[in-house]
């Protein structure tokens, strides 16, 4: 009978054996709970490795390499134009000085229209780079981040629909609470008021729910009131919810 | 897009897209440097410097190149450099003292305590802990750690064995000293 050793099974824990080494192994802890308990150290050891291994750069390491790159950019760009320059002063030798003057005005223009060019192709790639790790990072705690980075962007169709999805589908509640949040701030946009009185129909999550709801009581917008009484006539909805709800409904009354 | 698209396309020209391999690998690259030389304001600016030496070497990636050993290798590099101009290599290569190997029976502990573990790993010589950090923490398969290390397959596998047995050891140590304390 094959014995396995604690460096291979490290080894099975980063799925370097063959699928057949792995068959017979998993056959044998089905039946053997010495080899069950080797493995649980194994794995203790493997999951308190990672636990240590996780820490972030400061913001500054970021801020620095935008900056550096900003530069590099520009760095770039004056190179190629000269080379450009070069070729033309070659062919054109024998231009007149005032045809230089001209051209090295319009060249100037040229770079400040590049730079201007390059600063918002960078400020999109960042936007994009923001929106797709909101979107996809596997991490609860890196999709909080982004969020926060989002929410400091221009509100245009593209963040918007971005907040939209991570409100209503992000799998972590923190992460919708935290969506809900930034929402919240421009509940004057009709989107985004339609949008919470449809999650205010979806929504299960209670915190989520309550942030809802607030949201409205403090905008005093008397037109959702049908929409929180029903909510409150809802027979699945926790008690603690209905009672938020109604104390929005006094908050809007109150204006009376 | 894969990292070795955008790579090309740095390479071609788009140094921008720098932006999107910065956003993918600035953690990995930090945490392979604060694990190795455990100081984290040095550690940000080998970070750094890792991406400065993407452009500056862009022109040696090839289409075939794997980009995170590509990356590693140049972080590996940052790194020595570093230390060279600090002390000798000898220095550097220098092992400490081996530790008392426990056979794998001796071995079976269960970590309870993460503070100990991370003591134990920082312990460690430094060529083991690197292993565990390419293998474990960036996951990456013993055959690429072997491209990047400039080695074959079999001497990462048993330098990984050799660094888990030496953790375990260094860790029943912590236990023993606070047991003892």
């Amino acid at each position: 009978m094959k014995t396995w050793d604690e460096n291979w099974m490290w080894d099975y824990l980063r799925d370097e054996v063959t699928a057949a080494e792995r068959d017979a192994f998993e056959e044998a802890l089905t039946h053997d709970a010495t080899l069950r308990a080797r493995l649980k150290a194994m794995q203790s050891l493997d999951e308190s490795l990672i636990r240590i291994g996780q820490p972030v750069p400061s913001k500054q390491v970021s801020q620095r390499f935008y900056a550096w790159l900003e530069e590099q950019e520009v760095n770039e760009q004056p190179i190629k134009a000269a080379k450009r320059v070069h070729i033309g002063w070659k062919q054109l030798i024998a231009v007149a000085a005032s045809i230089a003057l001209v051209a090295v005005f319009a060249q100037q223009w040229l770079t400040m229209r590049r730079l201007d060019s390059i600063q918002n192709q960078l400020a999109n790639n960042q936007q994009q780079v923001w929106m797709n790790k909101l979107k996809s990072d596997p991490s609860t705690s890196q999709r909080l981040v982004a969020l926060n980075e989002t929410a400091q962007l221009p509100l245009d169709r593209e963040v918007l629909n971005a907040l939209f999805d991570v409100a209503a589908k992000d799998p972590s509640p923190n992460v919708r609470l935290a969506g809900v949040d930034v929402l919240s701030q421009h509940l004057d946009d009709a989107q985004v008021k339609g949008f919470f009185l449809g999650l205010l129909k979806r929504e299960t999550d209670p915190s989520v729910l309550i942030e809802i709801i607030n949201a409205f009581g403090i905008r005093k917008d008397k037109s959702v009131i049908p929409d929180l009484e029903n909510l409150m006539a809802r027979e699945e909805v926790q008690k603690q919810i209905k009672g938020e709800a109604q104390m929005s409904i006094n908050k809007i009354n109150s204006i009376e | 897009m894969t990292d070795e698209q955008i790579m090309m396309q740095v390479k071609e020209g788009g140094i921008r897209q720098l932006a999107l391999l910065f956003e993918r690998y600035q953690n990995p690259v930090y945490r392979y440097f604060l694990q190795t030389v455990q100081d984290q304001s040095l550690s940000e600016d080998l970070t750094q410097n890792v991406f400065e030496r993407i452009i500056k070497y862009r022109n040696s990636f090839r289409a075939e190149s794997i980009f995170k050993s590509w990356i590693f290798s140049i972080a590996r590099n940052v790194r020595y450099d570093h230390y060279r101009g600090l002390r000798s290599t000898d220095e550097l290569d220098e092992s400490s003292e081996e530790e008392t190997e426990h056979s794998p029976e001796d071995l079976m502990v269960q970590i309870e305590d993460s503070d100990k573990l991370h003591r134990a790993l920082n312990r460690l010589d430094e060529e083991y802990r690197e292993v565990l950090i390419l293998t474990r923490f960036e996951e990456m398969k013993y055959k690429d750690v072997a491209v990047l290390l400039q080695c074959t397959e079999g001497t990462v596998k048993s330098k990984v064995h050799r660094a888990i047995q030496k953790l375990k050891n260094l860790y029943l140590k912590e236990e023993a000293y606070e047991n003892l304390g």
